[in-house]
């Protein structure tokens, strides 16, 4: 996995949660219970990193025990409530070591491993101000892809149709989500495809993506790529919309 | 003669478009008042329109409108949720404009997901989306989305099936009661 966007220090537990993500979606009746085991990894491994490279302390051989690993962080980031140390411990003593060391047998449910993720998810986005999820989806996406590139191309399958919608940031976002395009040629010519008689000129790309754009809006560019993406908020608009779709129908 | 009500308000219609609000507190001040406006040819029997004083706390207009809709199902008076700086819906999407104002973030995330189920009429609404929604707000918090959601799921205020079956969000009778005292509380500070 290569990107500039990541923290060459983060390459390796992005990589760990990657693989976890990639685990949870295949058929493997354990699969919780594997990704639960790295998931934890990446935990630990992410609070030796960021002692290491953020708060710039050395290690000592102290810091091997978990215990007293955590209780440095912790220090650290004291913005963190306890109940998120205190639900991470319980993961790791009650369930983390039981699958690793012990039993063989169980695993947990799909919401309590997402739950568990998310919290850790949300300790490592603290410390090191990144978004996990993001990063971990970008990369799964990259995989999947390139997996099925040679079937359709760029564009995603599933999409809502543009015409469906009067609204030109309506269609635009549609056509975003779709492409992840860098310019309005790109943007034009899916419409040309979609039978969408919508026509954008750079400038009215621009004007469209950029004035929603902004941390509370619907687009954002991304510089690494070079391309235009939904941001979250991009994304919400966009299921309420597939809701209205699927309401009308 | 004691009775059970209390006047509080006064409104004529004296022409179309035109509607006189006057303050009453008592039943011989509405008398005056019509005898004044009927000196003044500004009352005729058939035009006297005396409607009570719409509850401080039901906006008696029907919109369709997202932030008419929680204003009216939370008990706020129509327009406040904007003026006051509480929320508003840009383009049907919600947006907490000053989130410090919720004394916590379990408080600020029940009135999102408030706003969700009542202003986009979606009774609930899958994590992952809701997570969007709720990161785009700026809002402080030092525990986990998830985290969150289970307190609310404890106390009572999401619906604990759904939410452990496939983890969708939607709020209890419970939650939307608390929802709209929140949202009460903070439109009541803000004044």
């Amino acid at each position: 996995m290569k990107t500039s966007k990541t923290n060459p220090i983060l390459l390796g537990i992005i990589d760990t949660f990657v693989g976890a993500e990639l685990i949870r979606q295949s058929q493997i009746p354990h699969r919780n219970r594997l990704s639960v085991i790295l998931i934890d990894s990446a935990f630990e491994t992410a609070c030796r990193a960021y002692l290491q490279y953020v708060v710039k302390i050395k290690l000592a051989d102290a810091h091997k025990h978990r215990e007293t690993l955590i209780k440095t962080v912790k220090s650290h980031l004291k913005s963190i409530d306890e109940q998120v140390w205190k639900d991470i411990d319980y993961y790791y003593t009650d369930i983390r070591c039981d699958f690793y060391h012990q039993s063989a047998g169980k695993t947990i449910t799909d919401v309590s491993f997402l739950d568990y993720r998310d919290t850790v998810e949300f300790v490592i986005n603290e410390a090191f101000s990144i978004k996990v999820a993001d990063l971990v989806a970008q990369e799964v996406s990259k995989l999947t892809t390139a997996q099925s590139a040679s079937s359709v191309g760029t564009v995603k399958q599933k999409r809502l149709p543009v015409s469906l919608f009067a609204n030109k940031a309506d269609k635009v976002l549609i056509a975003v989500d779709a492409l992840t395009p860098k310019s309005a040629e790109e943007i034009n010519e899916f419409f040309k495809q979609e039978g969408e008689s919508l026509r954008l000129k750079g400038d009215d790309f621009i004007d469209t993506v950029g004035r929603h754009s902004g941390t509370k809006k619907f687009f954002y560019f991304d510089k690494d790529s070079k391309q235009w993406k939904l941001s979250g908020l991009g994304k919400f608009k966009l299921s309420q919309l597939l809701k209205g779709s699927s309401n009308a129908n | 003669m004691p009775t059970n009500f209390k006047l509080r308000e006064l409104r004529i219609q004296i022409q179309p478009g035109v509607t006189l609000i006057v303050d009453v507190t008592t039943i011989e001040e509405v008398k005056e008042l019509l005898v004044f406006l009927k000196e003044h040819d500004l009352l005729k029997e058939h035009q006297a329109i005396i409607q009570p004083h719409p509850p401080s706390v039901t906006p008696q207009v029907l919109t369709d409108d997202p932030q008419g809709r929680v204003e009216l199902n939370a008990g706020i008076p129509s327009g406040s949720l904007v003026s006051k700086k509480i929320l508003a819906f840009k383009d049907d999407v919600p947006q907490l404009l000053k989130p410090a104002l919720f004394g916590n973030v379990t408080d600020a995330v029940l009135a999102l997901a408030y706003t969700v189920e009542i202003g986009l009429r979606s009774s609930k609404i899958p994590y992952e989306q809701f997570k969007s929604l709720f990161e785009a707000q700026s809002i402080k918090s030092g525990s986990s989305l998830a985290l969150l959601l289970n307190n609310l799921k404890g106390s009572g205020y999401i619906d604990k099936k759904l939410y452990d079956t496939d983890r969708t969000i939607s709020l209890t009778a419970k939650g939307s009661q608390k929802a709209s005292e929140v949202l009460q509380s903070i439109a009541g500070k803000t004044e």
